[in-house]
Order: C-alpha cells, then structure tokens, then sequence
C-alpha cells in the first residue's frame, strides 16, 4: 500500500534529506586515487552519526556497512572494503540513506576518481539527466510508468542500457515502500502519483547492456557484459501541482 | 538502494531461463519461497500454468491487480490474460 505523506511528516523527511545531501557533499570530497572504500564508507558513518541520525543502510537485510560503494562495472550494492582501493580512471558509485527522527533519505552519485576517459563522463552525465528527466515526469496525475518511460526514452535513445533488475522504490519511514519505480516502461501504466507521495528515482545506466549478475557476496551486482555503469538518486516528494521537491537536493530550482 | 521487486501475484514477468527464455507471463500465484506459477493465455493456459523458480523472473514493473483480484475469485479466464499481456507495448527483450 503507497503511504501518502502529510506535511509534517514531509518536513521531517526534508530535514533527513538536507543532511544526507550533506553527507554526501563531504564524501564527494575525498573520493580520490588510492583511497579505499571502506575508508570512505566509515567516514559516512561518523558524519551520519555525529548529526544524530542512524546509517540505514548498516545491517539493512545484513548490507554490512553504511554506504554502497561499486566501482567501475559494479551497479550497486559493492560492498565497501580495504581491499578495494580506488584507481585513477574509474568511476566510483556512492549509495547512501540515513534514519533521522524516524523518517528516511536515500540517494547516490557516480563520480570520477582522477581523470576519466570522454566515455565515462558522458555516461556519469547522461545518468543524471536521466534522473531529472525521470522526475519531470513525477507530477500529480501522472503514473510511475512515466517516470520509467522517461528516462528509458532518454537513455536508449542516446544508445545506453537502462538496468531492469533494480527499482527505484517508495520510501519514508522504510526504506523500501511501495510502489516500486522502474526505470523503463510504458507511460500511463503503474500507480497513480498524488501530492504527498515520496519516491526514491534512481536511474542505473550502463556504456553496454542491461543484464546483470550477482557476485557470491550475495550483494554486489555487476553487468554481465562488463561495461561501466552509472547510478544517480534522489528523494522526491509528489507536489499538488508542478515538479516534484527533491528532498536530497535542498535549494534546487526547476527551470 | 535500489531494490529487486517482488515476484507477486499479478505482476508481468520476463522468463530468463529454461525454453520459454524472453517470453511474458503473468504471476498468478505463489507456491513457495522459490517458485510462482505463472501463465500467458496461450502457450501457457490457466489450465496448464508453469511452475518457475523466482530468480529466473524478471519483474517488467507492469502490475495487473485485476487479474490478481479474478484468481483469487476464481473467474480469470486466459482471455483476460492475453488482453493484458497484449496492452504492453514494449516488453522488455534479451538482445543476446
């Protein structure tokens, strides 16, 4: 059943995303060569618990740590490790949510770690607009199929793979709710979106194809054909009219 | 964090494996942790449903409750299943 948000729990989903956009904005900052992920993701730790929230990912259906982190072919949920230590030239994916007064943020980027190749970047890029694109069709009265369709659209348009294993997903005071938001699909199919609605849209774009694989970790998913791949996410909230707020992204305007 | 789908009555699923690979179905319904029953209305009848393991479904993120709803009060009919497996107008394919 889709949870429909009143405006105080919405304000309260607001504070947790302004400080996970704060938290992410700081881990941006010291991803670099030779560093590794399990140093990054216990620096999310402490910057998480410090401002009185809780890492929801650490212990989540056993995800042992408080970010995912996936390196260059890796889509999501890497597990963050000393032994992974990042290289110059690869993209590196950061997954992160907190718990903050009970209420729930999620949201990812892809960034380069040194230089990158014009591919790469194109593929961090395009992965972003396919958020945007996905959540200006996030308004009331439209359904979650054309959130999917959208960025579908863009990103096979462009010639990229739109993962299909993985959704985006409801979200607030549980991290996964209902409905589950595809990134493809057919427009004006699935939910109904209305005002107080809070989704999770995060496209994940790959260079090659859209079929995946799990590694015996149990966790980490990796394209099967081994092209880089690019995740981007933010929280939104359904509006009565208009764009949807991006909790994640305190400040952004819609042009 | 991204999630997998539920494998749920109702929901259109892409077969990965076995030699039905790429071809759509319905969920009817659930037989255990690992496996659905699911069906097309045609290759696969309501009389004939095939039983698949979970993992070698693919959720297409197309839901029909209506057809759930029917099941469960016994009048779907493979009619009902084609119809909405047809209202899809691009299933998700295997390029390999």
């Amino acid at each position: 059943m889709i949870s429909i948000k009143n405006p105080a729990q919405l304000e309260k989903m607001r504070k947790a995303g302004h400080l996970l956009y704060e938290v992410m904005q700081k881990l941006q900052e010291v991803v670099r060569p030779g560093e590794s992920t399990a140093a990054i993701d216990a620096y999310a730790e402490e910057l998480i618990r410090r401002n009185h929230a809780v890492p929801s990912f650490l212990g989540y259906r056993g995800f042992p740590a408080s970010i995912c982190a996936s390196v260059d072919d890796e889509v999501v949920h890497g597990i963050p490790s000393e032994g992974v230590t990042l290289r110059e030239g690869s993209i590196l994916s950061i997954d992160c949510g907190l718990i903050l007064d009970g209420w729930q943020a999620d949201s990812a980027f892809t960034v380069p770690v040194g230089e990158i190749s014009d591919s790469l970047r194109r593929l961090i890029e395009l992965t972003r607009q396919c958020f945007f694109e996905g959540a200006r069709a996030a308004v009331t009265g439209n359904r979650v199929g054309d959130i999917g369709h959208a960025v579908q659209t863009l990103a096979e348009g462009r010639g990229f793979g739109v993962i299909r294993d993985l959704t985006g997903h409801g979200i607030g005071r549980n991290m996964h709710e209902d409905p589950s938001v595809p990134n493809f699909g057919d427009p004006g199919t699935g939910a109904r979106l209305r005002p107080g609605m809070t989704l999770a849209v995060e496209p994940m774009i790959s260079l090659g194809g859209w079929h995946v694989r799990q590694m015996d970790d149990g966790w980490t998913i990796k394209t099967l054909d081994g092209s880089p791949c690019a995740h981007y996410e933010h929280t939104i909230a359904i509006m009565p009219e208009g764009l949807p707020e991006i909790l994640t992204l305190p400040g952004f305007v819609w042009e | 964090m991204p999630m997998k789908p539920e494998i749920k009555p109702g929901l259109a699923v892409i077969s990965r494996m076995g030699r039905d690979k790429n071809r759509v179905f319905v969920v009817l319904y659930e037989v255990d942790a690992d496996f659905v029953m699911v069906a097309d209305g045609q290759g696969r009848t309501l009389a004939r449903p095939k039983r698949k393991r979970r993992k070698h479904l693919m959720a297409t993120g197309r839901e029909f409750p209506d057809i759930a709803e029917k099941n469960r009060n016994g009048n779907l009919t493979d009619h009902d299943l084609r119809m909405a497996l047809a209202s899809m107008q691009n299933p998700p394919q295997d390029p390999a």
